[in-house]
């Protein structure tokens, strides 16, 4: 009896230090960057490093929130980000269900083709992108953000609500076919309410993968008031003259925070949402 | 006048939908139930292929069409070439040398961030304290944009002030700086590592769901067979697994093979190329050197590759899972 | 059936939302590229041709780097309102783009009918506008009495074909910046800089010789450029010119090569780096760190020097005690050889308001606009008639530049290409450095891709 307490006590304690050990190497250069962003270049640029930012520094945070262009990528990041979530979940709610409740011939090669869509390099892409949407008129519009981080994140949504839709049985849908409903009705009323954690799964996906955006929005945009957060960073922080450290890592953390704030809230939805789609093609 | 528009577009698409759904009405009567099936399924992908076609389709069949001519950015002579584009680059031993570079980076990335995954989500499945609380803390990292991962690495692996060396030579590790970025032997492994700390965490949010589907009358049935802690791992748990890391593996390939940022912000393809993966390849050769159909080229050929290895890594896991 | 209808009602009101604001803010602006394809067929007419009718406001676009980062924005945004001020009838509308994918992305704009009115440029960004077409004549369109007006050296370097295709805005040449403390501290004299290059060097290796300094900070000599970029290859470019090289010669072959000049620069760089007198693998924004910091010698940087360095230290003006900036020691050739970097200005093929371009362009070069420029960042003129007023000279730091630029050679970047011959040549230092291979083996690996890329 004792033994086996001890046992399971030491093994409870090697899941805490392995935990702690992936932690902390997970979670460093988090802090670094928060460190970072607390003190001035000039005292970043001095050995030994601060561990603990000793003399707070705000200076590069006021730079920040007081400078207009930076409110405008957040928006635009926001918005883009918003607006990709939206489409991408009626989008994949539409393809997930006509996937998983009819086959047909070509449904593979659907599938396929949704997967293989995302195995061409996006910089070549983005070549062809911009002459079309020249001749589309739709540069420098956050609509045609929307629209790419939308495509970037549909193949694993639309994957993730088919095997979700799978799951659910088919004999409530039959059910309200007896009863008369249309099917776009029965799709709505009936099989959405059930898929709530899937579609908050792919939800956070598709925002992240929008909020991550690098690329498309160098490219496709380059008026300043219609910039988004990465290319943002960069046309400030990864400049023509100076590294500035700290107000990089300032940019970065209240890029970071509200995602994180989040995060707090939705992982469990995340977890739920990928448990109950199977996470499976 | 581009919100009129947007909501022209709206419009137009709401009266295409409606046309159809009334359609659908209209011939109700008519159509078997198969064929009414048919058309709701369509009506339904419509959507899918619509943005498909604006944003990945057409754009790749021009990436294709330009592939086969020396178009540049210098003369614009869109003539065919005769595959001389496919034909250099299969001579080149830049090819060759971007390909194995990515290969490296994907096949290592790729195995730790599934190895690491793999044990965070183990561990975070178990019964501890602050489950959910540890469970959001570790997913912070992937909150992170790229590029402000790439930022903050910068700053970790500067060569005199950068906090990395610091902490490796005061703990007495090495004795001299290393400039990690600007080594020949060492940029592409930190490369790997910001690649692999922004990576794990979502193979861990799969992987855990994954956990968490395996029900626990498996286990408890594994456990009356007298199995217990490595052996339930290796014959219970892993094998039902398998279908959730096959795909984690497959998105992960995927993604990796795209990755643009990190190298470009991080080295540049350096230092003296040891770090030009095909993504920097393709990017030199279709905007330094100007030759767009050489750049569209590369993308073809890595197309193909990632195509063909898809299909047969999707079949070799479904037929081992149905052992 | 109630749900349905809620759930479809609340969706479509959010993604129209969404839809909306997203186009929304581009709502207003009348003249913005996007509707201006019916103005484009007109835009090709002869310069003569008034464009723009008195009254009514035209917008033009104005791609850059410099509207956002810390060093520059203020002076972008003084300049920008003192030209809308003068010009009510001109909105400048900024493209920011990011300084690492400028030349790609002004490239692609240009390919995708997209371009910009105006854009800035640099030596190497500017052959590639140039031969990729989307530069227009500069002198068909700001008038031959202010191309006239240009500073020799600048000239020949933005003239292609007998053409002068960008405005020259502020030459950057490079002069020698040392540290006065460390020189005091390392037994030198805090007011003299090295007259020759050996002697430089010697200085270099003395204060290295410090080590360490108080906190543990290493104490580095001189800052040679060793990271992968094309700026590290325009400063090899810079160090060879001292040993006598050259990079192309007046038929625009690559002879860099030849002679002994290239394999002495990178066995200078070598012997630097390995023994630690300069650090290892910094690209220039790090040197320039390090400079302020008060841990590295010497380093030759441009006349936006000074003001990079007052920010970076967090002393402002109070650093500018702490060194002391003179022309580049002269070595084999017996003078002071360097290069200047220039930031340029280019009117587009594309744009559809050349008139009003040319107007901008015309004003930021003008006394007026460099007068700002010079108080906020030190910066100097590509005119003569501006770099010869008592105001852009009115110190000592003002006159080490004049005198520098008058030996500073432009960069060689006839060839479109010149901007990746020099990114590629970076790979000579590492592979002398890091690979610790032979300059001449590195000169034998790297030279055929540069000329592969010349096609020669």
């Amino acid at each position: 009896m004792n033994t086996a307490k001890r046992m399971l006590f030491q093994k409870e304690g090697l899941t805490y230090i392995l935990l702690f050990l992936l932690l902390s190497g997970f979670l460093f250069p988090v802090y670094w960057m928060f460190v970072t962003s607390l003190q001035s270049n000039s005292e970043l640029m001095k050995l030994p490093p601060k561990w603990l930012p000793v003399q707070l520094n705000l200076g590069s945070y006021m730079d920040i929130l007081s400078s207009s262009v930076f409110l405008t990528f957040y928006k635009n990041t926001f918005l883009v980000a918003s607006g990709a979530t939206v489409m991408c979940i009626f989008v994949s709610i539409f393809a997930g269900y006509a996937l998983s409740r009819f086959r047909f011939k070509g449904s593979n090669m659907i599938t396929l083709l949704l997967l293989s869509a995302q195995m061409f390099p996006t910089v070549t892409l983005v070549i062809g992108l911009f002459s079309q949407y020249q001749k589309m008129n739709l540069l420098n519009t956050l609509f045609v953000l929307i629209l790419a981080a939308a495509s970037t994140a549909l193949p694993f949504s639309v994957m993730l609500m088919r095997t979700f839709f799978n799951s659910i049985s088919r004999e409530l849908e039959e059910a309200a076919e007896i009863d008369g409903a249309s099917r776009f009705r029965t799709l709505f009323t009936v099989i959405v309410p059930l898929s709530k954690p899937g579609i908050m799964a792919i939800a956070i996906y598709t925002f992240l993968i929008a909020w991550d955006d690098f690329l498309f929005g160098l490219t496709l945009v380059s008026d300043l008031d219609k910039r988004t957060l990465s290319p943002g960073l960069s046309l400030t922080f990864l400049g023509e003259y100076s590294y500035n450290w700290s107000g990089a890592t300032a940019a970065a953390v209240t890029a970071t925070l509200p995602l994180l704030v989040a995060f707090l809230f939705l992982q469990r939805y995340m977890v739920e949402g990928l448990t109950a789609g199977g996470v499976k093609e | 006048m581009v919100a009129r528009r947007g909501q022209s577009v709206e419009a137009v698409l709401s009266l295409i939908k409606k046309q159809t759904m009334d359609g659908v009405k209209d011939m109700s009567f008519r159509l078997s139930r198969q064929q009414k099936n048919m058309i709701f399924a369509a009506v339904l992908l419509l959507p899918v292929f619509i943005i498909m076609m604006l944003t990945i389709i057409s754009p790749l069949i021009s990436a294709i069409s330009l592939s086969f001519s020396d178009y540049s950015l210098m003369s614009p002579d869109r003539s065919w070439n005769s595959f001389g584009n496919y034909i250099e680059l299969l001579r080149s031993s830049e090819f060759y040398h971007s390909l194995k570079i990515t290969l490296t980076y994907v096949g290592t990335t790729v195995v730790i961030d599934l190895l690491l995954g793999l044990l965070m989500a183990v561990l975070l499945n178990r019964n501890i304290r602050m489950r959910r609380f540890l469970r959001s803390i570790f997913m912070i990292p992937w909150a992170i944009p790229t590029i402000v991962t790439a930022l903050i690495f910068l700053w970790i692996y500067q060569p005199d002030y950068g906090v990395l060396n610091y902490m490796l030579t005061s703990l007495g590790i090495m004795d001299t700086n290393i400039s990690w970025l600007q080594s020949m032997d060492w940029a592409l492994a930190a490369i790997i590592v910001v690649a692999v700390f922004r990576q794990t965490p979502l193979v861990c949010v799969m992987l855990l769901a994954g956990l968490q589907n395996i029900s626990a009358s498996l286990y408890e049935a594994a456990k009356i067979d007298g199995a217990s802690g490595w052996k339930l791992f290796l014959h219970v748990t892993l094998p039902l697994l398998k279908p959730v890391i096959s795909s984690v593996t497959l998105i992960m390939i995927v993604n990796n093979f795209q990755m643009f940022t990190l190298f470009f912000t991080l080295t540049n393809g350096g230092p003296a190329g040891s770090t030009s993966s095909l993504a920097i390849l393709t990017y030199e050769t279709a905007f330094s050197k100007y030759e767009l159909g050489k750049g569209s080229a590369i993308g073809v050929i890595w197309l193909a590759l990632l195509f063909v290895f898809s299909v047969l890594f999707t079949r070799y896991m479904n037929r081992n899972s149905e052992h | 059936m109630k749900m349905w209808k809620k759930i479809a009602q609340g969706i479509s009101a959010v993604s129209l939302l969404a839809i909306l604001a997203a186009c929304g803010s581009n709502g207003n602006s009348t003249t913005g590229p996007s509707n201006s394809a019916s103005q484009q067929s007109t835009s090709s007419a002869s310069p003569s041709a008034k464009e723009t009718p008195t009254g009514e406001t035209v917008e033009i676009t104005f791609a850059n780097w410099i509207s956002v980062e810390e060093g520059t924005k203020e002076a972008y945004n003084q300049l920008i309102a003192d030209f809308e001020a003068k010009n009510p009838n001109i909105k400048v509308k900024s493209l920011g783009i990011p300084f690492q994918q400028f030349k790609d992305q002004v490239l692609v704009n240009s390919a995708g009918g997209n371009a910009p009115d105006v854009s800035m440029a640099n030596q190497n960004f500017t052959a590639a506008f140039v031969g990729a077409k989307v530069a227009a004549p500069i002198e068909d369109w700001v008038g031959a009495e202010i191309v006239s007006d240009i500073v020799e050296g600048s000239k020949s370097g933005v003239t292609y074909n007998g053409k002068v295709m960008a405005m020259p805005w502020a030459p950057h040449p490079n002069a020698l910046f040392w540290n006065k403390a460390l020189f005091q501290k390392a037994g030198l004299s805090p007011e003299k800089p090295p007259a020759t290059w050996d002697e430089m060097t010697e200085m270099a290796k003395k204060i290295a010789a410090l080590g360490k300094d108080e906190a543990g900070n290493p104490i580095y000599g001189i800052g040679e450029n060793a990271a992968t970029d094309s700026y590290t290859g325009n400063m090899l470019l810079r160090a060879t010119l001292t040993y006598g090289g050259k990079f192309i010669d007046e038929k625009g072959t690559i002879v860099w090569d030849q002679g002994t000049a290239l394999g002495d620069t990178l066995n200078h760089i070598k012997d630097l780096i390995s023994s630690k007198v300069s650090p290892k693998g910094s690209d220039m924004k790090s040197l320039r760190g390090m400079f302020a910091n008060g841990t590295l010698g010497m380093l030759i940087d441009g006349d936006f020097g000074r003001t990079n360095f007052r920010k970076m230290s967090g002393k402002g003006e109070a650093f500018d005690k702490e060194w002391g900036v003179t022309v580049v020691p002269a070595g084999k050739t017996g003078r002071s050889e360097t290069v200047f970097t220039e930031h340029q200005l280019i009117i587009t093929e594309g744009g559809k308001n050349k008139e009003a371009a040319a107007k901008f362009v015309t004003y930021l070069v003008s006394k007026d606009a460099m007068l700002i420029y010079h108080r906020l960042n030190g910066v100097m003129s590509s005119l003569k008639s501006v770099s010869s007023l008592p105001e852009m000279n009115e110190d000592e730091y003002a006159n080490v530049f004049n005198e520098q630029m008058k030996t500073a050679s432009p960069l060689p970047a006839s060839n479109p290409k010149f901007d990746n011959a020099m990114k590629q040549a970076s790979d000579m230092i590492v592979i002398t450095t890091d690979a610790n291979k032979s300059a001449e083996e590195a000169i034998t690996l790297v030279m055929p891709k540069i000329k592969e890329l010349y096609n020669q």
